[in-house]
């Protein structure tokens, strides 16, 4: 069960410049960058035009996490021959916890996140940020939305009584 | 500092986000900016699974038809001309039955207002040999979302507790050949409809609606424990049919009278005790069944619509192993609502889902009567 000390190590490039090292099964967990492997198994160093360093490291955080979690849970399989339910159940809210934490982001980062999520093809993480995101919109009205996520409204009165105008329901002040 | 702004992200992603909403956050997000417009007007995905919603009477000043939304716990208000005093009977695939004065009936769905005229219900009396009855509903299902299919059947329970039965394209209803015997429930199950006995009856029949006028209500050698005084709901749970039995408290008259709001009982007014579910096995010649102990943490939820089960892990807010029931009162001149819960299977325990101070509150301005709670689940 030693771990391999000569575990193949990918350079990751930020848009900015910044290069981060990490093991081939942490930077596997980025589809995107699985099937580059994939394609070219020689391949050590991967620019990522469209990500910046900070969002990088984030996503990178993310991953290791969950490659620990998921090693840890298959360590424990194998000791014990089989996981048992409690140990797994905690180990699984600790990692819910753990995302809940990571999640606790400004929504210009949060924004980041998904587009980064989503380019790097990290399913895990793009469920995460987008269920993040939704609970921010629900329950709240068009214009509650708008300001929490500072967008502006470019629609003209008009425009937005007519969407209204289709489910008026959906739109009514809450009791 | 970001480089994009959120109305700006890709529209497939977007549109993934449009997936974790329900449906009034859906239709909310879709007022925001042009982008989000967009994304919901050309639906990339539709909104989340969501708790069924419950559907109640019409508001007395504005017309509007209530919904009440669990997952909020707020009721939405809806113009439905579609369904304007109509009596609310039933629900399949997100479609409403709502029968008029007249017998006519109609399937409505409401939130895209597509409305369906199904025949009158213009039995006489005479035919089902019980004067004291009109053709009322008690329930009215379909075998198949009409948005898929034109060719479905829908089967209704009349207040005389028979049931009857319209194939798109026949002329008129069927009521089913040796319809002894009353009936509480009706289900679609493996390509046929099932029906299962009123309170005293321990009867569960099948019924072929394929033969037309030939149908008849054909009795099930079953093996299923009737317990006394239930009301019985049959169900689909992955491939399997369950018979539901819901218990009431004995002698409920003179308890209820004894009791008031605050007394110890969890849940004042409400006549349930507990659920018990038994799966039947319709491939073995005996038709041996088995009592559930849960519901491999599903949610089921009974009453006079398709009963539906829910996944909790899918449906935030859902409880696990319960079951969500609504109640259609003995005498249709009684107002209901009182008899709504939640009975968990594995704590054995009730709970309530709507406080029944809401619905009868003087200061509410809903019409209640005559209005049986009706689950409606989106599709």
């Amino acid at each position: 069960m030693a771990r391999s000390s000569t575990e193949n190590m990918i350079t990751l490039m930020s848009s900015d410049g910044e290069e981060f090292m990490v093991t081939e099964k942490v930077a596997r967990e980025c589809t995107t960058i699985r099937n580059m492997l994939e394609d070219d198994c020689v391949i050590t160093n991967i620019p990522l035009p469209n990500v910046t360093s900070d969002i990088l490291s984030m996503v990178i955080e993310y991953c290791m996490e969950h490659v620990a979690a998921a090693e840890k849970a298959a360590a424990e399989t194998a000791e014990k021959g089989s996981s048992s339910a409690p140990a797994a159940a905690k180990a699984n809210k600790d990692l819910e916890e753990w995302d809940k934490a990571f999640m606790n982001v400004d929504v210009y980062t949060l924004c980041d996140l998904i587009l980064a999520a989503n380019y790097l093809n990290v399913s895990g993480l793009l469920d995460l940020t987008i269920q993040t995101a939704a609970n921010l919109i629900k329950g709240k009205s068009p214009e509650q939305i708008r300001k929490t996520f500072h967008i502006q409204n470019d629609l003209s009165l008009e425009e937005e009584e007519k969407i209204r105008s289709q489910t008026p329901w959906a739109f009514e002040k809450s009791e | 500092m970001s480089t994009i702004d959120w109305s700006e992200l890709p529209l497939d992603v977007l549109g993934y986000l449009t997936s974790f909403l329900p449906l009034p956050d859906y239709h909310r997000f879709g007022a925001v900016c042009k982008n989000w417009i967009i994304v919901v007007r050309e639906r990339h995905h539709g909104p989340a699974q969501q708790l069924p919603w419950l559907v109640l009477g019409e508001d007395s000043s504005t017309g509007k038809r209530v919904f009440f939304n669990l997952a909020e716990n707020k009721h939405y208000y809806m113009d439905i001309p579609e369904l304007h005093e109509h009596f609310v009977c039933g629900s399949s695939f997100g479609w409403l039955f709502g029968v008029d004065i007249h017998m006519n009936i109609r399937m409505v769905e409401p939130f895209s207002r597509k409305s369906y005229n199904l025949p009158p219900l213009d039995f006489s009396p005479a035919i089902l040999n019980d004067p004291d009855h009109n053709w009322e509903v008690l329930k009215a299902i379909s075998d198949h979302d009409l948005c898929e299919r034109s060719d479905f059947t829908v089967m209704v329970v009349g207040y005389s507790h028979k049931v009857a039965f319209w194939r798109s394209g026949d002329p008129t209803w069927t009521i089913p050949y040796k319809s002894y015997g009353a009936i509480n429930d009706v289900v679609f199950f493996n390509g046929k409809f099932y029906a299962v006995g009123y309170v005293c009856s321990d009867q569960i029949f099948v019924v072929d609606v394929g033969l037309g006028p030939d149908a008849e209500l054909i009795s099930l050698d079953h093996q299923v424990p009737m317990l006394p005084n239930t009301y019985k709901y049959l169900a689909e749970f992955k491939g399997e049919l369950l018979v539901l039995q819901r218990q009431k408290e004995s002698g409920r008259a003179s308890g209820r009278a004894s009791r008031r709001v605050n007394d110890e009982w969890p849940c004042p007014h409400m006549e349930t005790t507990n659920i018990v579910v038994h799966k039947l096995d319709l491939d073995l010649e005996e038709k041996s069944c088995s009592e559930c102990e849960h519901l491999d943490n599903h949610a089921l939820f009974v009453g006079n619509n398709s009963a539906v089960i829910i996944d909790p892990d899918r449906v935030p807010g859902c409880n696990k192993n319960a079951t969500y029931f609504t109640h259609t009162p003995p005498d249709i001149s009684r107002c209901c609502g009182n008899d709504l819960g939640i009975y968990d299977m594995v704590q054995k325990r009730l709970a309530r889902y709507y406080s029944p101070e809401a619905l009868f509150s003087s200061e509410s301005s809903f019409t209640y009567l005559v209005v049986f709670p009706t689950w409606l689940a989106s599709n």
